[in-house]
């Protein structure tokens, strides 16, 4: 668990290094950007390395499809905010603001809205489905 | 579980009582987040100066800025609201529920 928290941490910070070493690095296109060619290789490397660590802990396919169910409640939380702030922020809100300057922030609030009303409606959803059957 | 015992749940009147509370609450959250991110919207639609106004003389930040923090904030706050209910009334009901039937 120890473990699991810490990769989750490196993958969190390190594409945020990566990025301000590129906006920071005076070296402008044509030369080769040494650090961020490092930071980059180090950040594929950890995801493989998680990858193969987990890789070994899987034995049967209910490992493999739902973790051998053993996935608590704050993991799950954890795993689907990293992927939806990691798509969101790196690809989503850079890309507006890049275009449109501070007034891209916008798109932060929107998806930020977006979350807690699926999670209203699923809980409407989750009551309705039994009724139906 | 079986068949029979989904139709018992389902004529369990606290189970009704379960899901009119937990619709309710949620719909109404549902309108309030709606509510206050639509009138940024149209607000930013319909008269983008209010928010384009300086935070103090001389100032970059914009009212904006702050307006969006607070309701990102209350996107946390709503999200709060609604899990504390879960976890203390609607488990409750459901845990009185499930121990009635099973």
């Amino acid at each position: 668990m120890k473990q699991t928290v810490f990769f989750l941490l490196i993958a969190l910070f390190t594409p945020t290094l990566w990025a301000a070493e590129v906006i920071t690095g005076n070296e402008a296109g044509a030369s080769l950007n040494i650090s961020a060619v490092v930071m980059f290789l180090l950040f594929v490397g950890a995801t493989l390395g998680v990858t193969y660590w987990a890789a070994q802990r899987t034995h049967s396919a209910a490992d493999y499809y739902s973790a051998g169910g053993g996935i608590t409640g704050f993991q799950n939380g954890l795993a689907i905010a990293g992927d939806y702030m990691s798509a969101a922020s790196f690809l989503g809100i850079s890309g507006l603001v890049f275009m449109s300057g501070y007034d891209g922030l916008i798109y932060s609030i929107g998806f930020l809205i977006g979350w807690p009303l699926i999670l209203f409606l699923i809980a409407v959803i989750w009551v309705v489905i039994p009724l139906l059957m | 579980m079986s068949a029979d015992l989904y139709e018992r749940v389902k004529r369990d009147p606290r189970f009704a009582e379960l899901a009119k509370k937990r619709a309710r609450l949620a719909w109404s959250l549902s309108a309030v987040i709606l509510v206050i991110y639509f009138a940024f919207i149209l607000l930013i639609a319909f008269a983008p100066s209010v928010l384009a106004k300086p935070i103090a003389a001389g100032s970059v930040i914009t009212v904006g800025i702050p307006v969006g923090v607070m309701i990102i904030v209350m996107a946390f706050v709503l999200t709060g609201v609604y899990v504390h209910q879960a976890n203390t009334r609607f488990d409750a009901l459901n845990q009185k529920i499930k121990d009635s039937l099973l």
